[in-house]
């Protein structure tokens, strides 16, 4: 419960606000990643621990009614420089 | 750990006012900053502004027993208690510790903090040396904190005109910067007697700036920078007049 009433710099309720930002965020990221079935970058599955470019080079997007998943291809035709093989990357 | 706090809400006080919380603190609470978070557990009305809680965001200056830093690279084992923390000084009170930045940023903005450079656009970017490139080191580094400028004596007696040592250093910034052009212009930009004058090596600034800069130095170069185009200026106005004599 927000304690702080004030129209001045307030802010408790910006943070209230933010939290709930947060907690939607959080939301569709763990829906997003519960779906993808692989490991890429920062996503990183002990059950799917293979990069898979063959069924995962796509975007995720998050839809809030009913938590609904939908996939967009990633673009790999740059227009001005020469493109580049997308690939495992290793450190 | 005991604190005074400075507060005013102008919803609803007349007049600031300093109140007083002893807080718990917990296991890892090193610095002021999760103190202060703390406190506004316990009182959610307490305004102040943060960010990213390491010294790199410039948000959460304040003054802190009588001198302004960072509450988030403040330790508290430094401080002596109470922790008298009051809004820096010399700004505007918008609420509690949160003061109104916009005189700050407008003399900020009067120094063009940026690049000046007349050639076209390269194809790639701009290139400088080793050498060159080291005599930006100590000046870009400023996160516009503003502790310095609200801890100047000139800038508290002349806050409309006096550009301030944060100002004034992103001034000498662009000076210093080998790929910028417009030297005359920026120095004739402090000519105004209370722009860059007002300065005189107090030194409030060094002892302040939680990045360890050296505002007053660079206020000094560009004094140094600007004796020296008076001089050439009255050399050129010189060898005018011999010429005309002759
Ligand atoms: S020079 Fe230092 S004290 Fe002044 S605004 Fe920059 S970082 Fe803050």
């Amino acid at each position: 419960m927000i304690q702080d009433k004030s129209q001045v710099f307030n802010t408790a309720r910006v943070e209230a606000l933010e939290l709930d930002n947060l907690v939607e965020v959080a939301l569709a990221t763990m829906h997003a990643a519960e779906a993808r079935t692989e490991s890429r970058g920062a996503h990183c599955r002990e059950d799917f621990s293979e990069r898979d470019d063959v069924n995962w080079l796509t975007h995720s997007l998050y839809y809030r009614e009913g938590h609904r998943l939908a996939y967009k291809p990633v673009r790999l035709k740059p227009q001005t420089v020469a493109s580049f093989e997308p690939k495992p990357r290793v450190y | 750990m005991k604190f005074s706090i400075y507060r005013f809400n102008p919803d609803v006080d007349k007049k600031p006012y300093m109140q007083d919380y002893d807080v718990v603190l917990e296991d890892g609470d090193q610095m002021l900053l999760d103190a202060l978070l703390r406190i506004k557990d316990l009182d959610d009305s307490l305004s102040l502004r943060k960010s990213c809680r390491e010294g790199v965001c410039g948000s959460d200056s304040m003054n802190i027993n009588g001198k302004n830093g960072l509450a988030c690279v403040t330790k508290l084992s430094d401080l002596d208690e109470p922790v008298v923390l009051r809004p820096m000084p010399g700004l505007p009170v918008i609420r509690d510790l949160v003061v109104d930045m916009t005189q700050f940023f407008e003399h900020y903005n009067s120094v063009k903090p940026y690049l000046i450079n007349h050639d076209a656009p390269p194809e790639t970017e701009r290139l400088q040396s080793p050498e060159d490139r080291a005599k930006l080191d100590g000046l870009y580094e400023c996160i516009l904190c503003g502790a310095c400028t609200t801890s100047c004596p000139s800038f508290w007696w002349n806050p409309e005109t006096f550009v301030g040592p944060a100002g004034l250093m992103q001034a000498y910034r662009f000076m210093a910067d080998s790929r910028d052009q417009a030297m005359d212009e920026r120095l004739e930009n402090l000519e105004a007697p209370d722009r860059l004058y007002r300065c005189h090596n107090i030194m409030n600034c060094v002892d302040v700036c939680p990045k360890k800069l050296n505002p007053s130095l660079a206020i000094a170069k560009i004094k140094d920078l600007k004796f020296e185009q008076a001089r050439e200026h009255k050399c050129n106005a010189k060898k005018h007049i011999e010429i005309k004599v002759l």
